[in-house]
């Protein structure tokens, strides 16, 4: 493990999400100071800033590349309920030009992810008004026209529930929304999503919203409304705050990581139900399963206890999970070779800490630099 | 290799403080990066604080971390050559089905010293005392070890075809002679400058390992030294032992191993006799001024004589471990030993010498020896996972491993263990042809983990118009190359289909459409056309002329692949024809740009779409003077083509006739283009008043 470089000044504010493109060569960040910056790695001279633009009129929550066929196009979310396609131009020495505006949440938009190609350019979001929007662009020359193709309400039970919570406070929305369901207070939940990045088992993702320590997997289809065809964990732990669908790389079950508040890294295996002629829809979605792979606390203990998860991510062959937490450390986990895919262990940890020299010693072994 | 850790610089806050960043708001997060196994991490708000800006202005920084070591040094050349006898290994294997099954015993073997070769090379280098631009990634020493390891795995598990049942004791101990040398030379050139060398203390720990490492020669001399020795009893007894010494019964002496047997049994009585003359010899005689040297000797004797418990004695007296009581017992006590039979041997040693848990080189050969092939693959993936990849890919054709892959990971043993190597090669993102060389030996699996890798390679598709795009990127180029060898046909589409995009974005319509076509990528094929002819509407006629003669040679490419959608062909033909119309009349050749311009409206090559455009360009020719371009019936075509047009827009379909003018008008609707039209209309009258009058002649 090795420090490769370091970006000063990358921002005027915290950094809010990074988001490498198709090909890890780009890297594009969002801001608490409303901007978008989009870098580029030069193996020889390392990254530098190719872009920068004030691409919200409040902070930018999150930021994610469309695939490389549709161009270099990117989503960036905004606190303030927007959702902005840019696209590079290529005309005039490049800079970023906003194709379309996408207004319909009620509150912030706190995550976006494009689809997996096979399904053309299509954008899923989660907001802080507890709804999932997938949108689909009509045009692929053009990126301005965008059709909202699904809605839905990730959890739409919770409306009722914790009133006593008051009002919705959503701290980032500069004028919160009078229809903003109750119960969901930005402090307490967790919106995120994930698409399951291969094609043979149709358009499925994995969202969670609001305090809801449920992740949700629905199955998308253009001739029905979409289908739930699996909840990930128990409903009384708390919200989680990160979801990840790992890549499938050609194993038989699908591996999804959830973070969450509670501190827990937790890895599923998740088994699609067999084909069978017979059956059809709704019979079929029943047997989707899944196991609890892997539960690891490190975030939390390391913490005192009080650990949260930040973020969970998958490697691009779904061999490592990255996991960021309030303990302050990146911690990366590997199946372990002799365990046939069972066994997932810690494979490193990255801190920003001052190092000691205690702390020296006790990995001394470990450390390659 | 453990878990690692690192702390990133400059560091945020002191060690074990990270709390207080978090009672501020903030976080740590961090992304993977697809292009090599590192990720970027930041400070990020904690979810749940205030996702306003910050109270104050901060600079924030973003980290890059590798979570592999990068090879360097002199690690790449080591991946990369080795990498070749992998290939020649994978090649050899696929080959061996036709082939009788010796050999592919013999190409293991071959093969495997070919490692060993490669090794040693690498370890000799890595010794070199030379001043290096970076240091060396992996010590000599850890070379050494490789060196070792694989030469043992080679002597246990690859011997030569036909020796597999041959005993092993002699090999064994070569290979101990060559990468555990004892007793040292400085030792022996000390001892040998002396006149009574027995009076030093390290003289009978010389001889005793002389003996034990069957270094004959010089134990012979020091044996010879002991002739000038006081005791008389020593000397009749060592005049005895040298022509022991000499004639001890070697295999590679023999051809038949029966007469080794016989010659072993032979000789082994003659030592017993030897032992009954020591015992004769009186207690009180048994010592010289110094030492015991009937203890000595009679340990020398016990070894020759093969007693196993006189060789671990002496082997822990001189500091000598597992190794080296298993290869004497291999010479002295069981001359016969089978490969098949080391197991039980060394389960025995290990009793009492185990080995060393802490020396990883030193478990992965007792599980060598223990022939516990999981065992050596799980210490050697921590020594080095470059040793347990190609380890593993030589022990599933041996049948060490089991085959069969894993219910659960879907994975064999020897996968797993090349995969991973596969994974760790990614943190140097040009080894990709290495690492995707070693993912496609990996069944389904590695195929699809593979795959994402090379979609991955960044193109780098130089998209400058100042330049003309090469036929085919090199980048593209090695992609296909490597997909044509591991059958990866829907790689090489898509990293096609990418290309295409990326060159119609800038607007190389002519490269973009040979690589959609290269894809099969039907509807981007349309997209570009569209693109193409888009420039007639955005730019004019003289642009679009000279990107549309950029496209024209695909036209034989499409006719030359059957495959290609009609529907795409037929748009392409027309946006190159449309195009050569215009150059034709840029060029001042009225009369055939007329005449292919009657062809496309007659054959309807050309869209309904751009009709109304084809005949606003046609009132050009209707009032060119010196000559009559169209014949009548031509200028019936017109007409009639004139009257759908305006007929299907007054029943609402003038989206799907003049959308197209409409766009090239600029700011106007279909009531302007239906305007711009009438001018057609009436251009064609005049035209056939012309015609009727007969005053000139239609050119044709």
């Amino acid at each position: 493990m090795i420090q490769t470089g370091l970006l000063n000044n990358a921002h005027r504010d915290l950094v809010t999400c990074a988001a490498y493109d198709y090909y890890g060569q780009r890297l594009a960040t969002c801001s608490l100071d409303q901007r978008v910056c989009v870098w580029a790695l030069d193996d020889a001279q390392g990254w530098s800033l190719k872009d920068e633009w004030k691409a919200h009129d409040a902070p930018v929550a999150c930021v994610a590349w469309a695939h490389p066929e549709f161009g270099d196009v990117i989503a960036s979310a905004g606190f303030e309920g927007t959702v902005k396609i840019w696209e590079r131009s290529v005309q005039g020495g490049g800079g970023w030009e906003e194709k379309a505006a996408l207004v319909d949440a009620r509150a912030s938009v706190r995550q976006l992810e494009f689809a997996p190609n096979p399904f053309g350019l299509r954008l899923a979001c989660v907001s802080a008004d507890g709804w999932l929007r997938v949108y689909d662009c009509l045009e692929q020359n053009k990126l301005d026209a965008w059709l909202l193709a699904e809605r839905l309400e990730v959890n739409p039970l919770q409306q009722t529930a914790n009133n006593e919570e008051g009002a919705a406070v959503a701290i980032a929305s500069p004028a919160p929304k009078q229809n903003q369901p109750a119960g969901t207070r930005e402090a307490d939940g967790g919106w995120c999503i994930s698409w399951c990045k291969e094609r043979w088992w149709g358009a499925l993702l994995a969202c969670t919203s609001g305090p809801s320590g449920v992740a949700k997997i629905f199955r998308l289809s253009p001739s029905q409304s979409p289908q739930m065809v699996l909840q990930l964990g128990p409903s009384n732990s708390s919200a989680i705050s990160s979801v990840s669908w790992a890549p499938g790389c050609g194993r038989s079950y699908h591996l999804v990581a959830t973070g969450g508040r509670d501190g827990h890294v937790r890895i599923w295996k998740v088994t699609a139900p067999i084909p069978d002629e017979d059956d059809e829809g709704d019979e079929a979605d029943a047997k989707w399963e899944s196991t609890l792979v892997a539960d690891f606390d490190d975030h939390k203990t390391a913490a005192g206890g009080a650990g949260q998860v930040g973020k969970v991510e998958w490697n691009v062959t779904g061999t490592i999970l990255s996991s960021t937490g309030s303990d302050g450390f990146v911690r990366l986990w590997k199946a372990t070779t002799t365990s046939g895919g069972r066994i997932w262990r810690a494979k490193g940890s990255i801190g920003l800490e001052q190092r000691t020299s205690e702390k020296d010693k006790g990995n001394g072994n470990a450390m390659e630099e | 290799m453990g878990v690692q850790h690192i702390d990133l610089v400059p560091p945020l806050v002191e060690a074990g403080n990270f709390n207080v960043l978090v009672q501020s708001g903030h976080t740590v997060s961090a992304s993977l990066s697809p292009y090599n196994n590192s990720l970027a991490v930041h400070i990020a708000p904690l979810e749940g604080s205030s996702s306003g800006p910050s109270d104050f202005e901060q600079e924030e920084a973003i980290y890059f971390a590798s979570h592999d070591a990068i090879p360097s040094s002199e690690r790449p050349l080591f991946i990369a050559d080795t990498n070749l006898i992998f290939g020649t290994f994978q090649k050899m294997l696929k080959d061996s089905k036709k082939e009788p099954p010796s050999w592919l015993a013999e190409t293991i073997r071959k093969l495997s010293i070919d490692y060993v070769n490669f090794v040693k090379e690498i370890w000799i280098h890595a010794s070199q005392p030379l001043s290096r631009p970076e240091p060396l990634q992996f010590s000599a020493e850890h070379y050494r070890s490789l060196y070792s390891t694989f030469s043992l795995f080679v002597v246990l598990f690859a011997p030569e075809p036909g020796y597999e049942d041959a005993p092993v004791g002699e090999e064994l101990m070569e290979w101990l002679n060559i990468h555990f040398i004892e007793p040292s030379t400085e030792e022996g050139d000390q001892l040998s400058s002396l006149d009574s060398p027995w009076e030093d203390g390290n003289f009978w720990p010389y001889l005793t390992r002389s003996i034990l490492r069957g270094f004959s020669k010089a134990s012979l001399f020091f044996l010879n030294t002991l002739l000038q020795h006081p005791s008389e009893d020593l000397q009749d007894l060592v005049k005895m032992l040298i022509p022991l010494v000499e004639t001890h019964p070697r295999l590679r002496e023999f051809t038949a191993e029966r007469d080794f047997a016989y010659a072993s049994r032979k000789w082994k009585d003659k030592v017993k006799a030897l032992r009954v003359e020591m015992d004769r010899v009186p207690e009180e005689s048994r010592f010289d001024d110094f030492y015991n040297w009937w203890d000595s000797l009679s340990d020398l004797v016990g070894i020759l004589e093969g007693r196993g418990e006189v060789i671990q004695r002496v082997c822990e007296e001189l500091g000598a471990d597992w190794k080296e009581v298993c290869a004497a017992w291999g010479i002295f006590v069981d001359a016969r030993l089978r490969r098949q039979d080391l197991p039980d041997v060394v389960a025995d040693v290990f009793e009492t010498m185990p080995p060393d848990p802490t020396n990883l080189e030193d478990m992965i050969q007792s599980s060598l020896f223990s022939g516990n092939a999981d065992q050596v693959l799980k210490h050697a993936s921590e020594f080095d996972i470059w040793l347990s990849a190609h380890l593993a890919d030589i022990m599933e054709p041996l049948g060490l491993l089991d085959a069969e892959a894993d219910p659960e990971s879907g994975l064999s043993k020897r996968n797993e263990y090349v995969l991973s190597y596969a994974d760790h090669l990614r943190s140097e993102p040009s080894f990709w042809p290495v690492a995707v060389a070693y993912y496609y030996t990996c069944g389904k699996i590695g195929e699809a983990q593979g795959d994402e890798v090379l979609l991955r390679t960044p193109l780098q598709l130089d998209t400058s118009n100042s330049i003309e795009a090469p036929a085919v990127a090199e980048i593209i180029k090695q992609i296909s190359e490597v997909c044509l060898v591991y059958g990866r046909e829907s790689v090489r589409r898509a990293v096609c289909k990418i290309a295409s995009v990326t060159y119609a974005r800038s607007r190389n319509y002519g490269i973009a459409i040979s690589y959609s076509i290269s894809a099969e990528d039907w509807p981007g094929l349309g997209r570009i056309i569209d693109a193409v002819l888009q420039e007639y509407v955005h730019h004019g006629p003289v642009v679009f002329a000279s990107h549309a003669s950029k496209i024209a040679p695909s036209l034989d490419q499409i006719h030359s692949n059957t495959r290609t959608e009609t529907i795409f062909a037929h748009r392409l033909v027309f946006a190159v024809r449309y195009s050569q119309i215009h150059k034709m009349r840029l060029e001042q050749d009225y009369s055939t740009a007329a005449s292919d311009l009657i062809t496309l409206l007659r054959d309807e090559i050309a869209p309904r779409s751009w009709w109304p455009v084809l005949l606003c360009d046609s009132l050009e020719f209707l009032q060119y003077g010196p000559k009559l371009l169209f014949s009548s019936t031509d200028v019936v075509q017109l007409l009639q083509k004139l009257e759908e047009i305006v007929m299907r827009s007054s029943q609402g379909a003038g989206e799907d006739y003049l959308s197209i003018l409409v766009q090239a008008g600029k700011g106007g609707g279909e009531k302007e283009a239906l305007e711009k039209l009438k001018t057609v209309r009436l251009a064609i009258a005049r035209y056939l008043a012309r015609c009727t009058v007969g005053a000139e002649r239609h050119f044709v």
